[in-house]
């Protein structure tokens, strides 16, 4: 479930983030939840004015299907839609189609397109145009790195002009959310052949591409057409891309923007600044250390258990997201109901006597050297890292940390994967974003079959195989959390990864702008419920 | 001329040289452009891979791959860009006049505080005078200039609720906005340049008023303004001129950081975008551009050197 | 770099000054009389004494996590602690290792090649000139910061290669500062008069070039070292300078940046010594061409 916390000009004081984070999931933000509700019932919505905002990053390229980095999909989230979206509490809720239903054990998807849905070039949207983009996906020519997402389509039928029937060999329960996809954005058929679709746009979202200047901005204005009505309210956009936090937070004093994401320092920096509000609550974004389970020691669960048992993981929230985040297992603290209860979790407070126990058992008393690699492109988690490295002195374990150009982390990365750990390091940081089912935080990585099992290289955790299956088959929402629950503890007793926590999605917005609200996507989806008073 | 001729033929040389170097430096970095799409959370299978090498012509050898760009640079077709898929002959066009203008207003800025500085401290009989500016002075070097930016803009910001407009806005189109806009990144990087310029016109000045032809001016009756201004500064001039071409060819090398912390889309950062970004053909162009700029100063200055001191020649 | 601090810093003025122990001790003495000199000599001493014996002065461990993070200056902690919670101090003390280590290294990596560069491109003239002339002109056709970045990037992050890729950077600088000098003394009637007799290069390079190419050089190196300071800060600030938990000044400088306000101490303090350094260097300099140069050539 999402959270929102408002607190109206008040910033957040440092205390405020330490004792945020220190205060374990369960408690969060109900308070907030009220507050946001009385903040947002003063005024009524109005049409009109230009948001100006700063991203923190490029978004490199606004194709909707071609894209990793997530920078890119908070560009083109405003121009594109899917089949179904998220509300504010992450509920799945029809977008593009009207209605769907499952049928033939969860292996036929049939959705009902909404009529008179138009593009932003006036052409209306079909079943044909949803095939064609799905297609497009699936295609290896598109090289679409979210592919593997979709692979379980077998076949896409129209069967009339508002009506698409989608065929899978086995159940794939991410297809009930289309909306989390990360390359399910609908584009008209046969738009990548006639358009560079990685700086222009055609979709059916609240707002259209005015131009994008790589590096530099992305500008956007209303739809006029677009089918939610009366939404957007706002008349255009403009995200220009700064870099600098410090620069951003000027801005936002000197009030030359009036949306900025922010980290839990900058939100600390901006304490007593009037007229701005700082929201914040967590967000599916999980960091975390992938372990080669390969390697030498680390083959051993002992090992790897012992390590994770010597870090103390609120030191690690302290120091590293600056308070504002919770402890979180395999599927972030927050999603649902599908996550690990924190209170509950082993590791969270520290216990070295312990760890040492656990390794000397695992015969390493003595410790060993190993390296984990990092990227400064993510200081977040370079600063984990070296809590680690900190902590790990006590159990004799010398970690070097290697900092790597993104370009050179990612390669090698890709390396260690495709030469099933055998190239490549021990331990790389990283961290996982937003997945439309719990099944995307496990089935890929620790499935036997799963296209991402790195470091293991379909190395079975065998008590998990069977619950994941199980899961992936199940309709029943209750079922399908118990087998997570226990599959989720039994990873974080096996331990291939590290996982930490789910930090807190820090947005700043200035007086002026009202009806925003988070996303525990992380995405900036509500920008199209938002206007300036 | 025969002289020229050779130097010609080098500089020839030597961009060929810069063709190659950065050929192959760019594609000695660690992953490529595969790398960067599938992302550490995507992947591309092995099919995919290979239809985005095919795309962007990285599945042919090196070598066929440099003299199919050296036949489009010759052309006059720079290639596209991999990651935004404009060309780059365009995305060069719209970065170059903002890293000009920002190399200008700096130089500018640069000779308007060093150069009365630097004449002052040569000329006052002050000790205190001398070491004051030359401490003051170095004060500006001894700072990164990205922690000179940052406390600006903090400044900015904190002391005078000020910063200019974000998007950038052309001089053309409205030139006290852009000069807002312009003046905090002049400014983080005219302080340490500056001093380099207070620096060589003082101890030029010095060497000048030591000479000769001052004794007879001053002789002749001359009024120590005119000795100063028309006769010692005039000469002393030359290795300041120097200097700052040498400080326009390293700000039109594209300052990077700077354009990063401010947020202007100028050719330095696009160049480390390039890098980071593994996108050949970017970085391939963008240096290429900056040799031919390199090279054309370069040759100005040791032309400059023969005329300076005729001591040198050439052979 | 520290953007376009690096080549503007040439000496534009080859001064010739010829060596004779005499003037050597008069040049010493000048320098004692220049007040800047000083306090530049005294700075980097300074500088060079704490490096040296960071181990005995520091504190603390600089990388061990031992308290609370962003403690301001205290009885126990007298530079208060950074984020991770090391003691600011320990880490002031060890960055002087890092800064000089990167510093001297690279300015020798590139004194050494580039300075000799320089005098063979000078003594032997023609075709060797010219290509040496021009492989340095195609380093300087990237700009620096890029290309450290990309040697770094191709080499692997480590502090050597770092000082490698600064190195590389600045050799281009160095030779230009050698072939002048050497272009001027070559070109004199009695070296010519000297290779007409058939003696041999290496001997009139050593004798002759050299004492006349070492003040420049001197006064280039102490400027390259105060800027290769300011180079590995910006390679720091991109992250791929130092290694943490490393501590280098350019590092804590970079990290602070998210800290300004909720802790200045850990924002200033690595400024500060960055500033007093850099001037130091700066002001060396200064003071060794203020008394090597402008110099009359003597016979």
């Amino acid at each position: 479930m999402a959270r929102t916390g408002w607190d109206r000009g008040r910033g957040l004081s440092r205390r405020d983030l330490l004792a945020g984070g220190l205060a374990l999931g369960g408690g969060l933000a109900l308070g907030a939840s009220a507050r946001s509700a009385r903040a947002q019932a003063a005024g009524a919505p109005r049409h009109g004015g230009t948001l100006v905002a700063a991203a923190e990053i490029d978004p490199i390229s606004l194709d909707p299907h071609t894209n990793s980095n997530f920078s890119a999909m908070q560009a083109f989230d405003h121009l594109y839609e899917s089949l179904t979206m998220y509300d504010e509490k992450t509920n799945v809720v029809p977008a593009l189609a009207q209605s769907w239903e499952i049928t033939n054990n969860g292996k036929t998807y049939t959705f009902k397109l909404r009529p008179n849905v138009k593009f932003h070039n006036g052409q209306t949207m079909t079943a044909e145009d949803v095939k064609y983009s799905i297609e497009r996906v699936l295609d290896p020519k598109t090289a679409s790195p979210w592919k593997s997402w979709l692979d379980a389509i077998k076949e896409i039928k129209v069967l009339d002009p508002l009506t698409v029937q989608m065929n899978l060999d086995a159940p794939y329960p991410l297809l009930g959310s289309f909306a989390g996809m990360r390359a399910a954005g609908i584009i008209p058929k046969g738009l990548a052949e006639r358009e560079n679709l990685k700086i222009k746009g055609i979709g059916t979202g609240p707002f259209k591409l005015v131009e994008y200047v790589p590096q530099d901005r992305v500008v956007y204005a209303r739809n006029p057409d677009y089918w939610d009505k009366p939404l957007p309210y706002l008349d255009g956009m403009v995200f220009k891309v700064l870099h600098e936090e410090n620069a951003r937070l000027a801005a936002l004093r000197a009030g030359q923007i009036q949306y900025a994401f922010l980290s839990a320092q900058g939100a600390a920096q901006l304490e007593g600044a009037p007229g701005i509000g700082v929201q914040k609550s967590p967000f599916a974004w999980v960091v975390l250390h992938y372990i080669n389970v390969l390697k030498g020691p680390l083959a051993d669960a002992r090992v790897r258990r012992a390590m994770r048992m010597a870090v103390d993981t609120n030191e690690v929230i302290q120091k590293a997201a600056f308070g504002a985040a919770v402890p979180s297992g395999p599927v972030p603290t927050g999603y649902g109901d599908w996550y690990l209860d924190p209170k509950g979790l082993p590791y969270v407070k520290a216990d070295v006597e312990g760890a040492r126990k656990l390794l000397a058992d695992a015969g390493h008393a003595s410790g060993f050297k190993l390296e984990i690699k990092c990227s400064p492109q993510y200081p977040e988690f370079v600063a984990t890292t070296l809590v680690i490295q900190e902590s790990l002195k006590k159990l004799s374990i010398d970690v070097t940390v290697t900092q790597m150009e993104w370009g050179a982390f990612v390669a090698e990365n890709a390396k260690s994967n495709r030469s099933c750990g055998r190239e490549g390091s021990d331990v790389y940081a990283s961290a996982n974003t937003f997945r439309p089912d719990p099944d995307g935080y496990l089935y890929p990585y620790f499935h036997s079959k799963g296209d991402l099992n790195k470091g293991g290289c379909d190395r079975p955790y065998p008590r998990v195989d069977p619950l994941l299956v199980e899961a992936r088959q199940s309709a029943n929402h209750a079922e399908r959390r118990r087998l997570y629950q226990e599959a989720q503890r039994i990873l974080v007793e096996e331990s291939p990864n590290w996982w930490w926590y789910a930090k807190f999605n820090i947005e700043a917005v200035t007086g002026k702008v009202r009806g925003y609200s988070q996303s525990f996507t992380g995405r900036r989806l509500f920008l199209k419920k938002t206007y300036l008073a | 001329m025969r002289y020229l001729a050779r130097r010609a033929l080098w500089t020839v040389v030597a961009l060929l040289g810069v063709s190659v170097l950065i050929f192959l430096l760019v594609r000695l970095l660690p992953g490529n452009i595969v790398d960067i799409l599938a992302g550490t959370e995507g992947q591309l299978s092995r099919e995919q891979r290979a239809a985005v090498l095919r795309e962007f012509g990285l599945d042919r050898s090196v070598p066929v791959q440099y003299l199919l760009w050296m036949r489009g640079m010759l052309r006059g077709d720079l290639g596209w860009s991999f990651r935004s898929g404009q060309p780059v002959a365009e995305l060069l066009a719209s970065r170059l006049p903002i890293t000009i203008e920002l190399a200008v207003l700096t130089v500018l800025a640069v000779t308007l505080i060093g150069i009365p500085l630097g004449v002052l401290a040569s000329v006052s009989r002050s000790i205190r005078v001398k070491t004051l500016v030359q401490i003051v002075g170095l004060l500006g070097l001894s700072l990164p200039s990205f922690w000179i930016a940052v406390l600006l803009i903090i400044a900015a910001s904190h002391l005078f609720g000020w910063l200019p407009a974000l998007i950038f806005v052309s001089p053309w189109s409205d030139p006290w906005v852009n000069l807002q806009q312009m003046f905090l990144p002049v400014l983080s990087l005219a302080l340490g340049l500056s001093v380099v310029v207070v620096r060589m016109t003082r101890s030029s000045m010095l060497e000048v008023l030591g000479q000769d032809f001052i004794k007879v001016a001053r002789a002749k009756g001359l009024s120590a303004r005119a000795v100063l201004l028309r006769h010692a500064l005039r000469n002393a001039l030359i290795p300041i001129v120097t200097v700052l071409g040498l400080q326009m060819g390293y700000l039109l090398g594209g300052v990077v950081i700077t354009e990063q912390i401010f947020g202007l889309p100028g050719l330095g950062w696009t160049l480390l975008n390039g890098v980071y970004q593994r996108d050949y053909p970017v970085v391939q162009a963008t240096v290429m551009l900056f040799a031919v700029t390199f090279v054309l100063i370069n040759l100005a200055v040791d032309l400059l050197y023969t005329y300076l001191d005729p001591r040198i020649r050439y052979e | 770099m520290s953007e376009a601090r690096t080549a503007p810093e040439v000496v534009a003025l080859p001064g010739v000054v010829a060596g004779r122990p005499a003037r050597r001790a008069r040049v010493i003495r000048a320098l004692g009389r220049t007040p800047v000199a000083l306090i530049g000599a005294a700075t980097v001493a300074a500088v060079i004494l704490v490096a040296l014996a960071a181990p005995v002065l520091a504190p603390h461990d600089p990388v061990a996590q031992i308290a609370k993070p962003l403690l301001p200056p205290g009885r126990e902690y007298l530079a208060g602690t950074d984020e991770f919670g090391r003691d600011e101090l320990s880490r002031l003390i060890y960055g002087a290792r890092v800064s000089l280590y990167v510093g001297v290294l690279a300015v020798l990596f590139a004194l050494g090649v580039g300075g000799t560069t320089g005098v063979v491109a000078g003594f032997r003239g023609g075709w060797v000139d010219d290509t040496a002339m021009r492989a340095m002109d195609m380093l300087l056709s990237m700009p620096p910061l890029v290309l450290a970045i990309a040697i770094t990037a191709v080499l692997g992050p480590s502090l050597t290669n770092v000082m490698l890729a600064i190195g590389i950077v600045y050799s281009p600088t160095f030779a230009r500062v050698a072939r002048g000098p050497t272009l001027a003394v070559v070109q004199r009637p009695y070296i010519e008069a000297a290779r007409a007799i058939g003696a041999p290069g290496l001997v009139i390079v050593l004798r002759h070039v050299l004492p006349n190419v070492a003040a420049p050089i001197l006064v280039q190196a102490t400027v390259s070292l105060s800027t290769a300071i300011l180079t590995e800060a910006a390679l720091s600030f991109l992250g791929l300078g130092t290694q943490p938990p490393t501590a280098s000044w350019g590092l804590m400088l970079s990290a602070s940046r998210q800290y300004m306000l909720i802790d200045p101490w850990i924002a200033v303090l690595p400024g500060l010594a960055i500033a007093v350094s850099v001037l130091g260097f700066n002001l060396l300099g200064d003071g060794l061409r203020d008394v090597l140069d402008p110099q009359m050539p003597s016979q």
